[in-house]
């Protein structure tokens, strides 16, 4: 009579490597510069990688399963979701399937990468799963998840799977922790990236310090960039800015939240103190210019 | 008077970085014909780091002054090697900061380090 720990084990342990194996031909292993990172081919002809694993600059080559080499060039990258979208000329590959599902804290989890072309993993458990958050440069993500597993540095970029294979985002390392940047924010800010190269931010064009007011607190313009929005608007080193859109300044934080990729174009009505004296001005906001 | 009825030399260290200062301390402590002021005792000598004192964070909030940089950029948005740029150090040691930082944060459990980097100076929008 054959042990039933045995059992359990070798099916456990060979549902995994199936779940790896079915992943695998959509994942590719992205070389630039000195860094080596994971990726997946999110659309025909496009791979999503993680951006804090791509090299700044320099040519791109990636491995895919198959373990042919092919040239990869940026199509867009976004630092603030760590998501990067590559162009590469190959359309064969069938693209990975995205799953909106939210994994449960305590499921299991799957990492699927690959080092040079070679599929690697990585198991362990969804250690928290939560509501959208913002990352410390201003990056909105739908969810926050965090994997208890051990990621090497080749891996970032690799897809999250669940124990039914389902891939429910990117692999990414944080600060201490393994993330997960989830489906909806891979989907939302790559098919930005496809069509507009970019992730714009909204920009005022001034120094802004946060000072106290006698009913609240403002931004006190402390440079104007001459060419810029603020400048355009008529605005001036030493305005306070305390009111936006008719509602009280809350903290410079409120401004950049308000500076959203939505945010160019739109005009907004500021209230200024001058001397003291209150001014409304009208301000067309601007796209920050990369420097 | 003989060398023994010498009063002994008090020491102050004003030094911001804790660890740099436990280490000071230790190392003096002990040291014969000289010994640490206690706390507000008027010393005869005080030791200071070569860049100016920077008071403690009243929050328990420590970084350095090339992290504080690193935050305002980080709350503008800047990339790796927009920061890198900006300071004039190169990628690889902007992501040194930014991980650092990262870390700190992390430790202290501050989620408002964009407002913490606004109150502390002038943040470009």
């Amino acid at each position: 009579m054959t042990d039933p720990t045995t059992d359990i084990l070798a099916s456990f342990s060979s549902a995994v490597a199936d779940l790896v194996a079915k992943a695998a031909p959509a994942i590719v292993s992205v070389h630039s510069h000195h860094a080596r990172a994971s990726g997946f081919v999110w659309k025909p002809g496009l791979i999503v990688t993680a951006d804090e694993a791509l090299a700044e600059e320099g040519e791109i080559s990636i491995k895919l399963a198959d373990g042919t080499a092919r040239a990869a060039t940026i199509a867009g990258r976004d630092h603030t979701t760590d998501i990067a979208l590559l162009r590469f000329d190959a359309t064969e590959i069938v693209p990975a399937k995205l799953s909106p599902v939210l994994p449960a804290p305590g499921s299991l989890a799957v990492v699927v990468a690959a080092a040079r072309g070679t599929p690697s993993a990585a198991l362990g458990v969804v250690s928290l799963a939560g509501g959208g958050w913002r990352s410390l440069r201003g990056g909105d993500i739908d969810a926050r998840v965090e994997l208890d597993v051990r990621l090497h540095h080749s891996q970032q970029g690799g897809l999250a799977l669940d124990a039914s294979g389902e891939a429910v985002g990117m692999a990414v390392l944080g600060p201490r922790r393994v993330l997960v940047i989830p489906t909806a924010t891979i989907d939302r800010v790559a098919g930005r990236l496809e069509t507009h190269g970019r992730i714009a931010r909204g920009y005022l064009g001034v120094g802004l310090q946060a000072v106290k007011l006698d009913d609240g607190v403002g931004a006190m313009v402390m440079s104007v960039d001459k060419s810029g929005p603020s400048a355009a608007a008529g605005i001036r080193q030493g305005d306070v800015i305390a009111g936006w859109n008719g509602e009280k300044l809350a903290g410079v934080r409120q401004l950049l939240r308000s500076l959203g990729p939505d945010s160019v174009g739109s005009v907004v009505e500021l209230l200024i103190r001058r001397g003291g004296e209150p001014l409304r001005f009208k301000l067309t906001i601007g796209e920050r210019p990369e420097t | 008077m003989s060398k023994e009825t010498s009063p002994a030399i008090v020491i102050a260290v004003e030094i911001g970085d804790a660890g740099l200062a436990d280490r000071l301390a230790s190392l003096l402590d002990g040291v014969a014909g000289l010994r640490l002021a206690a706390p507000g005792e008027a010393a005869t000598v005080t030791i200071v780091a070569r860049e100016s004192h920077r008071p403690a964070e009243p929050h328990g909030f420590d970084l350095t002054p090339r992290e504080l940089d690193v935050l305002a950029l980080l709350a503008e948005g800047a990339s790796n090697k927009t920061i890198a740029s900006r300071l004039g150090i190169s990628v690889h040691t902007a992501k040194f900061h930014v991980g650092s930082l990262l870390d700190k944060l992390d430790a202290t459990g501050r989620t408002d380090a964009v407002a913490h980097a606004a109150r502390r100076g002038v943040i470009h929008l």
